[in-house]
């Protein structure tokens, strides 16, 4: 029997219209705790990914802004403020969002946009939202 | 006198005629189409369709019948211009505000039930068939021709939009776009916003109770500026003003506050429109009808397509239609104009995506490669603006073009040795904070450069990508 997150991860690959990876990062470590990819995927990718994710996170230039408009007051006490990216890119949709229940790990989808953006989207956010649940 | 006055004048003979005209010699004025309806008999079978199912409905009767391609009609989903296909008339409008009925009210009859179309809160397309049909797109686009006892158990999951084609003479001419309502609870706004482009000419209808309110003034802002070019405010409901002196005071403050948003704005009593017409024979009470405003509605659309036929664009040159008392300003007067305004550098495009979209404190365009600004509107403070619009440049060059993304957008394509293709580029990005949504866009024509713009965290981001993406068409052409 699958753990919830094995399970959520299945969910997401099948619920998000022509999703391609689902899976769960940490951004503290820049490493990935676990996903799921349509088509196989070297190893060096997700790990790349996983840094980069961590990266895109913690941007100087983000945090220099945040830090301007906000007084700092309202990040985290890592400096983290973003909660969310979503990338267009060709054909496909990246959806990068910070888990509410541990900070420091980051759900990531990755799904064709097709002809309605705005569904994938709304699939996307609820399958983050159930592998944070999961997580 | 208009084409439309002429056939108000000549009714009974317009109710006969079967000539077109108008638009690229295919489309016969909007009166005369209705007119004619009138004499046509094909309302039972659609309203049984939608009601309890009580009553007897055509064929088909049953489940899902079968794909059809075609079914969906004609002039599907294309852009501006027209360039041959039909001109779509959309109707937008919080929830009930009159729209279903604006919609029988053109296509000639109850056809349409209000409350059962409008509880399926999808958009509804209407066009011309020989036989009446209803068909389902998907969110694949997929098209299903559908039983019309299973029309009321249409849900959102599956169907994206209906479209029902009828033997009516109008939509022979036209399409019709019924929207579900905005500032519906249950509703997202994003179905309407979706199948906004579809329309060439837009009608927003308000409540002649609570006209023009601020929900509604912020949704049409948000629309794309081409179709409020177009635009025209139908004050439904007209006949619950109590006095002449309450519609003019209404006129008064729809001048003001709704004029330099609409090309025009009719006062429209459907219910009196309906009565008007006798249904044994068609004839209509021409005072009446003047008085309900559904002459005048006509009229103008009559006068929006010529102008599409025209120019096969809104055109700011033209004079709007419409008497003086309804006539309104040009959306080009606007203060807060598109970026179809034409204006005349980058900063005005900038100061434009400053002025137009909702809480955009920062508008920048962007040199990717240099990671600097070329050209920054802004509404912060000088001595923040500077340092603010520097580090917003970094951040759109490292977002849009970095390694780190790169990396990620490795894991989509499977390309795990190799740089995105140029096609894989990352084209926009949208980044939500705790306190702000950055929204990043590459142009379209000029890949090296970026609208780059920092909005208040309670931005509708939906709506605001949507306006941005023009600004950032306009930039892409102030560029070349």
């Amino acid at each position: 029997m699958s753990n919830p997150l094995d399970q959520a991860l299945d969910d997401a690959m099948t619920s998000v219209p022509d999703c391609l990876v689902a899976g769960f990062l940490d951004i503290a470590t820049g490493v990935l705790v676990k996903a799921r990819s349509a088509a196989s995927q070297p190893q060096e990718v997700f790990d790349l990914v996983a840094a980069a994710a961590a990266k895109l996170f913690h941007d100087p230039d983000l945090a220099a802004i945040e830090s301007c408009i906000s007084a700092g007051s309202e990040a985290d006490d890592d400096g983290v403020s973003c909660e969310e990216i979503v990338l267009v890119s060709g054909q496909l949709l990246y959806l990068l969002t910070r888990s509410k229940a541990n900070r420091d790990h980051v759900a990531v989808v990755i799904a064709r946009k097709g002809d309605n953006v705005g569904l994938v989207m709304a699939k996307s956010r609820r399958t983050i939202e159930a592998l944070d649940r999961a997580a | 006198m208009s084409v439309v006055r002429e056939s108000v004048t000549d009714q009974h003979d317009a109710r006969v005629t079967s000539g077109l005209q108008k638009v690229a010699g295919r489309t016969r004025t909007l009166f005369e189409s209705l007119t004619s309806l009138l004499a046509i008999d094909i309302g039972s079978d659609l309203r049984s369709a939608f009601g309890d199912g009580a009553a007897s409905e055509p064929a088909p009767r049953s489940g899902v019948l079968t794909v059809s391609a075609e079914a969906g009609g004609e002039g599907r989903a294309g852009p501006r211009p027209l360039a041959g296909r039909k001109p779509c008339i959309g109707l937008f409008g919080e929830f009930s505000a009159g729209k279903s009925s604006l919609a029988n009210l053109l296509i000639g009859g109850n056809l349409l039930p209000t409350s059962v179309l409008s509880s399926t809160r999808l958009p509804t397309r209407l066009h011309h068939a020989e036989t009446l049909t209803v068909t389902t797109v998907a969110y694949d686009g997929a098209r299903e021709l559908v039983a019309l006892d299973q029309v009321r158990h249409l849900t959102r999951d599956n169907v994206h939009s209906i479209e029902i084609g009828l033997p009516s003479p109008i939509l022979q001419a036209i399409d019709i776009l019924d929207t579900p309502g905005f500032a519906d609870p249950y509703h997202d706004p994003q179905l309407a916003l979706d199948v906004a482009a579809e329309a060439d000419i837009a009608i927003w209808c308000t409540l002649a109770s609570q006209a023009w309110r601020q929900t509604e003034q912020f949704t049409w802002k948000s629309l794309p500026p081409a179709l409020r070019e177009t635009g025209i405010l139908a004050v439904t409901h007209a006949d619950a003003l109590a006095s002449e002196a309450d519609r003019a005071q209404l006129q008064a403050r729809l001048r003001d506050e709704a004029g330099p948003w609409f090309r025009d704005i009719v006062l429209l009593a459907v219910t009196q429109a309906s009565e008007a017409v006798d249904p044994a024979c068609g004839r209509i009470d021409d005072g009446a009808w003047e008085r309900s405003g559904a002459a005048g509605l006509l009229e103008r659309l009559d006068t929006a397509l010529d102008r599409l036929s025209n120019a096969d664009a809104p055109s700011d040159a033209e004079e709007p239609g419409g008497s003086a008392a309804d006539s309104v300003a040009p959306i080009a007067d606007s203060p807060a104009a598109g970026p179809d305004s034409a204006p005349k550098t980058v900063d005005d495009v900038l100061a434009d995506a400053l002025s137009g979209i909702p809480e955009c404190r920062i508008a920048a365009c962007v040199d990717i490669d240099a990671a600097r600004s070329i050209a920054v509107a802004t509404g912060a403070t000088a001595q923040s603006a500077s340092s603010l619009q520097t580090h917003l440049a970094a951040l759109s060059a490292a977002m849009l073009k970095g390694e780190s993304i790169d990396a990620i957008q490795r894991l989509g394509t499977g390309q795990a040795g190799a740089a995105p293709v140029e096609t894989d580029r990352a084209s926009e990005l949208t980044i939500k904070t705790k306190s702000a949504v950055y929204l990043l866009l590459r142009l379209p024509g000029r890949q090296g450069h970026a609208l780059s713009l920092l909005c208040g965290k309670d931005v509708n981001t939906s709506l605001a990508l949507v306006k941005a993406r023009r600004f950032a068409d306009s930039l892409d052409r102030m560029l070349e």
